[in-house]
């Protein structure tokens, strides 16, 4: 789709505003057909950096270096990817206090097809428990824009990451 | 001795190197022996000791690196963990910000567990992957004063590079007892907002 024909997803409209509020300016990605609408939104915008990573674990530490310099940064990418962060995240994020808010699109629900995509995606919340890192998969926008304030609020005070599962009904 | 019959590469040489020729650097070191290294005799130094994060040295550096872009960078890479993140090589062949300096310190070895051998002591060559992954400068620095020439050349015109300097695997004996890691954190955070962004 070219840009003169695209429209702002509802996603897209509900995130980025809260991201622009919370001083982030820095994004890394590995492309999530469910959160794409944010991914093309962030590109074009004036002020921010989205940075193409080849991996997840690798965009993670991208935006912790980019922390301990002094810049904010989001993390978006698929759940199937989140299974490639256990490492950056608990020996690096974790220990350096290192806030992250991770969006990630959820495979593995209801209506999931691939058999691959399904222990990945139902893994998500329980590794995140097993952290302590916040989580919450909302269900409609009216609770993602409830919750998201305090979901980035959270991360920037204490120094943590924090998990937003972006369901399929909330796609781009 | 290296391939051009001079002496061969050390922690103290490539450190001393990189202290002397580089002014005012942001350090990222690898976990393990580079940290160690670089703890023990340039214990003061604005640096993001690392004692996690393995394969990802490189990718903290580029992070550091975009925001910080009127700073120098000088990422202390290990042969294993770069190995482990060859994907974040493309990542920087990408972007190339002209004040990454990216040093790998390649003893062949997994430094940590033994000196178990990695994949460059089979031929592996670090800096033909960057030159395949676009880094604008590529070298090799068989001895201390192919890499200071490396530096220099670095220094006279910044660009994107890798420098992979070989050098013996050795035991580097117990790392100092730094700083915790959020010590590390907020002290190189601090530094790095002492110059502010013009």
């Amino acid at each position: 789709m070219s840009s003169d024909q695209r429209t702002v997803s509802r996603l897209s409209s509900t995130l980025v505003p809260e991201l622009a509020r919370f001083q982030v300016e820095l994004g890394a990605y590995v492309p999530d057909h469910l959160i794409s609408g944010v991914t093309d939104e962030l590109r074009d915008r004036p002020g921010f950096q989205l940075v193409a990573a080849a991996r997840e674990d690798e965009g993670l530490a991208i935006l912790a270096g980019a922390y301990t310099a002094g810049t904010r940064g989001v993390m978006l990418m698929q759940s199937s990817g989140f299974g490639l962060c256990l490492n950056a995240i608990a020996s690096l994020l974790l220990p350096y206090q290192i806030p992250v808010p991770m969006i990630v699109g959820l495979r593995g629900g209801i209506g999931e097809f691939n058999v691959a995509q399904l222990a990945g995606g139902q893994s998500v919340a329980p590794v995140c428990a097993s952290l302590g890192i916040p989580y919450a998969a909302p269900a409609s926008f009216e609770i993602l824009s409830a919750i998201l304030p305090g979901m980035l609020k959270t991360c920037f005070s204490t120094g943590r990451p924090v998990c937003v599962g972006i369901q399929r009904s909330l796609a781009a | 001795m290296s391939e051009r019959g001079e002496e061969t590469n050390t922690y103290g040489s490539l450190l001393a190197a990189v202290v002397d020729e580089i002014a005012d650097p942001l350090l990222v070191p690898n976990l393990g022996t580079n940290t160690a290294a670089l703890m023990a005799r340039y214990p003061t130094l604005p640096a993001l000791h690392l004692w996690g994060g393995m394969g990802l040295t490189h990718s903290l550096g580029l992070g550091v690196a975009l925001a910080r872009p009127e700073r120098t960078v000088v990422v202390l890479d290990g042969d294993g963990s770069l190995l482990m993140g060859l994907g974040g090589v493309a990542t920087i062949g990408v972007l190339r910000p002209p004040n990454l300096l990216h040093v790998v310190l390649d003893n062949a070895a997994w430094g940590n567990t033994g000196g178990q051998p990695t994949h460059t002591a089979s031929g592996v060559r670090l800096e033909d992957v960057a030159a395949a992954c676009a880094y604008p400068v590529a070298v090799r620095a068989g001895g201390p004063a192919e890499f200071v020439e490396a530096l220099r050349r670095y220094v006279a015109e910044p660009r994107c590079t890798m420098v992979v300097a070989p050098l013996p695997y050795g035991d580097p004996g117990p790392a100092p007892r730094g700083p915790e890691p959020v010590l590390i954190k907020r002290d190189f955070l601090a530094e790095c907002l002492r110059n502010p962004r013009a």
